[in-house]
C-alpha cells in the first residue's frame, strides 16, 4: 500500500505541533495586515489643508472621491491641458506647493494626471516639475503619446541590460496598449503592489523558518535511523516530506498574497480592477489591467515561494544544523531585496532571487531574454528558472536524505 | 531465512570501525557482545541500511541491504532512537506503521496488540514527552515489531527498563528468536546469557568469537580463580592477572581472577561465566574508559 497521504498528515502533524511555528506564522500575518493600513494611519503635513489638520484616512477618502471624478475619462491632451490650467492656479509664492490653498482646491485632484506624464516629458538631467506643467503646451500636451514611447526607447536603450532587438520586442507590445489611456480610480491595487516587496519578504522568512528544519530536524532528533531503516523511509516519507513542504509553502503564499489583496481592497476598493497597468507605471508596455497584474504578482510568489522552499529543504537535507538552512535562506532573501550593484550579470541574477520575483517593481521590469532564439520576458523567465532549479534541488534534497549516513 | 553479511568494513577517517566482518545468520536469537567502540553500533547500522559499509555486503535471502523489501523484513531498535515528543504513543505508532507500509487497519491492531505485550495500553494516548526512561524504551521495542519482521536488530534494548520488566522482555525476545532473526547487543551480560542461543564477541572492528554460551565460555574454562589474600598479595596479583572482580573483606581482599595456571596456592577454580569472559577481554577497554 502506498502510504503518501497518511504520511504527509504526519509530516503536517509535525509542523503544526511545533509552536514557534504557529507562532511565527501569526506574527507575520499580522505584521502583513498592519502593513496594509499604514498609510491610512496617523496624519502627515501634505494632509493639512489651511488650519484644519486631515487624517490620512480622510485624505484618502478625499483622494479617492478626486480621482473618481476622473473614472472612464481618456487621458488625453484635453485633460492634460485642463490640468494645466488647475495646477496654473497653484500660488506662485506659496514654500511648498502642496500645501497651497490654490493646489488643495484647484490642483490636488489634478495631481494623478501629473503624475502620469511627468517621467514623459523630462529631459536629460531635468525633471518635468510643476513649472513646466503649468506651462505646457498644447501641442506638448497632445503629442504625450509619442513622447511616452520615445523616452522609454531611450531610458530602455541607454542602460546596457537592453539589446536593440529587445528594445523593439518591449515597444512592439506598446501596440496593444489602449491610447489614449482610460483613467480609473486604483488606489487599492497601487498599494497593493507597493506592499508585495514586504509581503514577499515576510512570506519567504516564514518559508524559511518552517522548512529550514524539515529535514535536519531528523537527524539532530536522532528520528533518521528509524525512518530510514523502515520500508518506506527511503522513498514514500521523502516524497510526503517533500509533498507537504510544497502544500504547505503554496498555502501559505495564498494566505499571506491574497490577504494582503483583500485587505488592501478592503480599505481602497476594488476599483480600477480593470484598469490598464499604464495608470501605474504609464512607460510599461505589458497590456494588462491592475488585475493580471494581482495574478502576476500571485503566481510569481508562489514559483517564488517554490524555489525558496527548494533551497530550504536542500540545505536542510544536506546539513544537520538547523541555523544553517535558515541563516542561508535569510542571507538570500535580502539579497534579492538589495538593489545597489553595478554589474549587469549581478542586476539580472538578483531578479532570479525569489524576493525579487515576488515584488511588483522587479517582476513588471521589461528584461528580455533570448532562450535558443525565442525571446521571453523577465516574468516568464523566472517562472522557468523557479521551477527548474527548484525541481532539481528536490531531487538533490531527496537524494540528500536517502543517502544520508548515520551516525 | 539467511542474513549474510560478508567482509564487511566500514572505516571513518583514523578509524577502522568494522573491519572484514563476515558472518551468517539464521534464525534464532544472537546476543551481541563487546565494548564501547567495539563496532557492535556501526555493525548493527550497517544490517539496517543506514550505514553504508566501506565494502562487503549484506544481504537477506539474497535481497540487498538497500532494496526496499530487505527493509520490509526488518525491525530496528537504535540505540538512544529519536522520537517526537507531542506525539502520543498510539500517533508515534501509527506513524511508524506508516513508514512501515502498513494499512490503517493493520497499524490499530498492531498496536493494540503490541501496547499489550510492553503493557503501554495506559498511556496509549499520552504524549511521548510524559513518558519515563523505560517506557519509552517499551515504545521504541513495539514500534521495531510493528511489520512481524524477519530480522529483529535490537541496540541496547533493555537499557532504562527495570529487572522485572527486563524479564518479560527477554521472554519476548526468546518467544520471537523461535522463526526469525533476532541481533541484540547489549552492555548487560545476563542478558545475553539468559536469551541468545549464538553469542558473538566483537573486539577492534573484529568477529573474535562465535559460538553457543557453553562453547563461549569453554575458551576460558579451568582459567577462573577466587582467592583470599592480604592486600599486599592482592596488589601484586592485581598487576599480573586480569581481574574480574575484587572486594575487601576486612584485612583481606577477595578476588575473582582469570589466569592459565594457579595464580596463588590459596586460589580455588571455579566455574567460568559469560561475565568473566567479557570481563577478561574487556578489562583493559573498561580501565581505560
Amino acid at each position: 500500500m502506498n502510504n503518501l497521504g497518511s504520511l504527509v498528515g504526519f509530516e503536517f502533524k509535525k509542523i503544526l505541533h511545533n509552536k514557534s511555528v504557529i507562532i511565527s506564522i501569526v506574527i507575520a500575518f499580522i505584521i502583513t495586515v498592519f502593513s496594509c493600513f499604514t498609510m491610512i494611519i496617523g496624519s502627515n503635513r501634505q494632509s493639512n489643508y489651511g488650519s484644519d489638520t486631515m487624517s490620512n484616512y480622510d485624505a484618502m477618502l478625499l483622494d479617492k472621491s478626486y480621482e473618481k471624478e476622473f473614472d472612464g475619462r481618456l487621458l488625453d491632451g484635453e485633460l492634460i491641458m485642463e490640468a494645466s490650467r488647475a495646477y496654473q492656479k497653484i500660488d506662485e509664492n506659496a514654500a511648498k506647493y502642496t500645501e497651497s490653498e490654490g493646489y488643495q482646491k484647484y490642483a490636488r485632484k489634478y495631481s494623478g494626471i501629473y503624475g502620469l506624464i511627468d517621467a514623459a516629458f523630462a529631459q536629460p538631467g531635468k525633471a518635468f516639475n510643476v513649472n513646466d506643467f503649468q506651462a505646457i503646451s498644447e501641442e506638448t500636451a497632445n503629442n504625450y503619446y509619442a513622447f511616452r514611447e520615445s523616452q522609454y526607447r531611450t531610458n530602455l536603450a541607454n542602460n546596457g541590460l537592453w539589446s536593440s532587438s529587445d528594445i523593439e520586442k518591449v515597444m512592439e507590445m506598446d501596440e496593444h496598449v489602449q491610447k489614449p489611456f482610460v483613467l480609473s480610480y486604483k488606489d487599492g491595487y497601487q498599494r497593493f503592489f507597493v506592499l508585495s516587496m514586504t509581503t514577499i519578504a515576510i512570506l519567504l522568512l516564514v518559508i524559511s523558518f518552517c522548512f529550514s528544519p524539515i529535514f535536519s530536524n531528523e537527524y539532530t532528533k536522532k528520528t533518521d535511523a528509524l525512518i530510514l531503516s523502515s520500508k518506506n523511509g527511503k522513498g514514500t516519507f521523502i516524497h510526503a516530506k517533500i509533498v507537504t513542504s510544497l502544500l504547505f509553502s503554496f498555502s501559505l503564499t495564498l494566505l499571506f498574497i491574497l490577504s494582503a489583496y483583500f485587505v488592501c481592497m478592503g480599505i481602497y476598493g476594488f476599483d480600477g480592477t480593470f484598469a490598464q497597468l499604464q495608470l501605474l507605471i504609464p512607460a510599461i508596455t505589458y497590456d494588462f489591467t491592475m488585475l493580471d497584474a494581482a495574478v502576476l504578482i500571485l503566481v510569481t510568489s508562489i514559483f517564488a515561494a517554490f524555489l525558496h522552499t527548494s533551497i530550504c529543504l536542500f540545505i536542510s537535507s544536506s546539513s544537520k544544523n538547523i541555523i544553517i538552512p535558515m541563516a542561508v535562506s535569510v542571507v538570500l532573501i535580502a539579497a534579492g531585496m538589495f538593489n545597489g550593484i553595478d554589474n549587469n550579470f549581478f542586476i539580472k541574477l538578483r531578479y532570479f532571487l525569489p524576493s525579487a520575483m515576488g515584488n511588483f517593481a522587479d517582476i513588471t521590469t521589461q528584461l528580455v531574454f533570448n532562450v535558443f532564439g525565442i525571446q521571453i520576458m523577465l516574468y516568464q523567465a523566472v517562472c522557468i528558472v523557479a521551477a527548474v532549479v527548484g525541481g532539481l534541488l528536490l531531487l538533490l534534497s531527496y537524494r540528500n536524505f536517502k543517502n544520508h549516513q548515520v551516525g | 531465512m539467511e542474513l549474510c553479511i560478508d567482509r564487511i568494513s566500514k572505516q571513518y577517517k583514523n578509524k577502522i570501525a568494522v573491519d572484514r566482518l563476515s558472518l551468517n545468520l539464521t534464525s534464532g536469537v544472537y546476543g551481541l557482545l563487546g565494548a564501547n567502540g567495539a563496532g557492535k553500533t556501526t555493525l548493527m547500522r550497517m544490517i539496517c541500511g543506514i550505514s553504508k559499509p566501506t565494502s562487503g555486503e549484506v544481504k537477506f535471502n539474497g535481497m540487498d541491504v538497500s532494496e526496499e523489501r530487505y527493509r520490509d523484513a526488518l525491525g530496528y531498535l537504535p540505540q538512544d532512537f529519536g522520537y517526537y515528543p507531542e506525539f502520543s504513543a498510539q500517533d508515534f505508532m501509527y506513524y511508524m506503521a506508516s513508514l512501515k507500509g502498513l494499512t490503517k487497519s493493520q497499524a490499530k491492531l498492531k498496536t493494540k496488540e503490541l501496547f499489550e505485550i510492553v503493557s503501554l495500553t495506559e498511556v496509549a494516548k499520552k504524549k511521548i514527552k510524559t513518558f519515563s526512561g523505560g517506557m519509552k524504551q517499551r515504545l521504541g521495542i513495539a514500534q521495531a515489531l510493528l511489520n512481524n519482521p524477519q530480522i529483529l536488530v535490537l541496540d541496547e534494548p533493555t537499557a532504562g527498563l527495570d529487572p522485572k520488566e527486563r524479564v518479560r522482555f527477554r521472554n519476548l525476545i526468546s518467544e520471537l528468536g523461535k522463526d526469525r532473526i533476532v541481533l541484540l547487543s547489549t552492555h548487560i551480560v545476563s542478558d545475553v546469557e539468559n536469551i541468545a542461543n549464538t553469542i558473538l564477541v566483537m573486539k577492534n572492528g573484529q568477529l573474535i568469537h562465535k559460538g553457543a554460551l557453553e562453547e563461549i565460555i569453554m575458551i576460558i574454562k579451568d582459567k577462573v580463580f577466587e582467592c583470599t589474600v592480604d592486600d599486599k598479595t592482592a596488589e601484586h596479583l592485581i598487576a599480573a592477572y586480569p581481574v574480574i572482580n575484587m572486594r575487601s573483606e576486612g584485612e583481606n581482599t577477595f578476588l575473582r581472577l582469570v589466569s592459565d595456571e594457579k595464580p596463588h596456592h590459596t586460589a580455588v577454580n571455579v566455574s567460568a561465566t559469560l561475565e568473566d569472559l567479557y570481563l577478561y577481554y574487556f578489562s583493559e577497554v573498561i580501565e581505560n574508559e
